[in-house]
């Protein structure tokens, strides 16, 4: 695709780290860095990494290689719902938290 | 969600409330037009665009873009409204009534759901009779141009009469079917059926 | 100086807090920076942001992020570098109305993919647009203060040279020996003895400015959507490892 058909065509495109502090809230630890296989294509790629379309009625996130969605997100006033059929997994290093 | 804390001197861009016999409950106008997306703008070359009535209906009917701007079009003046808050009003458009595009198929008398479905995989749902009776039309001009890609071009679903999620941009057809089926955002939290006079926002508004 | 990072697996509750403006710096005509004071403030990783919430008096709120521009190693402060967009509604309080002692609400630090510290090696590529250059500004400032010697090579595209984004520091910083070297390129108007670049980033310039730092070079690409597309797919073709670029896509008009 030439340079100006993606400004276009994704200008309004983020990435993960624009829904990191939704997450957080979601989950109450980071999650930018979790590790997710595309259920699609098979791309595994940090959550931080993924295209991230904020400007809705909710939160789309799509794999970079592929374009599927791997996540979609709403928050309604007492809710926040989470659809990660997308992801195959999705996967997130334990700690000693001693 | 609100907190007691109050930024000095902040007051929030400008929203104008509206009459309220053109505004529905909790909505302000805008003087802009919003662009809201799920996904990168689709591009269908207008020779590969079609638009198809599929499902319960007795033969599916599918027009090719030329053969589309050959159907009998009228201007539409109409007020949309977001469920983000935002409202327009006196928006004004050319496009095919829904009933002209169901003049040409049989729709199965069972059949009370339509599925729009759209380039990039959106879909949304609402009964037949919501789009009928000159309550919908598939728009692609806007402001006297051709309506714009960010906007839904080459033609959208417009359904002034509920949430403007329901007004499907990049809509390729619709699919009749027999029971409900909740589309792209009705899935996921937001209301079924999208009244905004009735503030149906989300689920079980 | 001893700095013990939170781990970013520890469950923590993300909470709101009330922080107090102690000072406001004008760094360019439309780009000033906030330090501000945090009553629970922890150490953060450069690249991270803090999310900001404004309240009216109707109860409506709105929120942005922004990205921390100074390091970890300042306690009980963050800056955050703002730039006032004319559509902006966050943006343009914060210039507009904002001064010292006012209060604002934020809750942070967020993020762990576009992070860097120290620790985790280099050699450093990073590449800003615009503000963009705010979280890497603060990776900058990590180096410095933890006095580490890992080479970095800036390349920072702005549109004019009065619109470079702490200019004198990186001057400063550069002409130290420090083994950070910043590479400029203005796209829209150049002063009369302009020796640096001047055209938006192509492969062509990545190729002079990256391939010196070899190929096991971590990068960080910082801007509007645009740029950080063409420069992640430019680094690719030059042979760099995609899991080795890390993106921070500001959107069209330059904020998150």
């Amino acid at each position: 695709m030439e340079s100006s058909q993606i400004e276009e065509s994704t200008s309004l495109m983020l990435d993960g780290n624009a829904l990191a502090g939704l997450f957080h809230e979601l989950f109450d630890v980071e999650m930018t860095i979790a590790l997710l296989e595309c259920a699609s294509c098979g791309r595994i790629g940090e959550l931080g990494s993924l295209w991230a379309f904020a400007e809705s009625p909710g939160y789309v996130l799509r794999c970079p290689g592929c374009q599927n969605i791997v996540m979609r997100m709403t928050v309604t006033p007492d809710q926040i719902y989470l659809d990660a059929r997308g992801a195959a997994y999705l996967r997130i290093p334990k700690r000693n938290l001693t | 969600m609100s907190s007691a804390f109050l930024s000095r001197g902040f007051l929030g861009k400008h929203r104008q409330d509206g009459p309220p016999d053109r505004v529905p409950p909790g909505q302000y106008i805008t003087h802009d037009f919003p662009v809201l997306s799920a996904g990168p703008t689709p591009r269908t070359p207008l020779e590969r665009w079609s638009f198809e009535i599929n499902g319960l209906v007795r033969q599916p009917v599918r027009w090719s873009w030329a053969d589309f701007l050959r159907l009998p079009s009228r201007h539409y003046t109409v007020d949309i409204h977001c469920v983000t808050k935002w409202s327009k009003l006196d928006t004004q458009w050319e496009g095919v009534s829904v009933d002209t595009l169901l003049e040409s198929v049989e729709v199965d008398p069972n059949a009370h759901f339509v599925i729009a479905f759209c380039d990039g995989g959106y879909t949304t749902n609402m009964p037949l009779k919501e789009i009928v009776e000159g309550n919908a039309f598939v728009g692609y001009q806007y402001n006297d141009a051709p309506l714009a890609p960010e906007h839904g071009g080459p033609a959208r679903l417009v359904v002034p009469a509920l949430y403007f999620w329901k007004s499907a941009k990049w809509v390729r057809g619709l699919t009749v079917i027999e029971k409900d089926k909740s589309g792209f955002w009705e899935s996921l939290g937001y209301n079924n059926h999208g009244d905004p006079w009735k503030e149906e926002r989300y689920h079980g508004d | 100086m001893e700095t013990e990072l939170i781990k970013e697996v520890v469950p923590r509750i993300l909470e709101w807090q009330i922080s107090t403006v102690v000072k406001v710096r004008q760094e360019t005509e439309r780009v000033k920076t906030y330090t501000l004071a945090l009553p629970k403030w922890i150490p953060h990783r450069a690249g991270q942001h803090y999310d900001v919430r404004l309240t009216a008096p109707d109860g409506y709120q709105t929120q942005r992020s922004y990205s921390i521009a100074s390091s970890p190693e300042k306690k009980g402060e963050i800056d955050l570098t703002v730039e006032r967009l004319e559509e902006g509604e966050v943006s343009t309080y914060l210039h507009d109305v904002l001064i010292v002692g006012d209060q604002v609400e934020l809750r942070g630090p967020i993020g762990g993919y576009f992070v860097w510290e120290a620790s985790m090696g280099g050699p450093l590529l990073l590449v800003a647009g615009g503000s963009g250059i705010v979280p890497l500004m603060a990776m900058i400032r990590h180096r410095i203060m933890v006095d580490s010697k890992i080479p970095i090579r800036l390349l920072y595209s702005s549109r004019t040279y009065e619109d470079i984004i702490y200019r004198e520091e990186l001057e400063q910083l550069s002409n130290d020996s420090s083994g950070l070297e910043v590479f400029h390129t203005l796209t829209r108007l150049q002063p009369q003895s302009w020796a640096g670049y001047q055209r938006r980033i192509d492969l062509k310039m990545l190729e002079e400015v990256a391939l010196p730092l070899g190929n096991e070079l971590k990068a960080y690409i910082c801007g509007p959507t645009a740029l950080v597309e063409d420069v992640a797919n430019g680094l690719v073709a030059l042979g760099i490892p995609a899991s080795q670029i890390r993106t921070e896509r500001f959107g069209p008009t330059g904020v998150p």
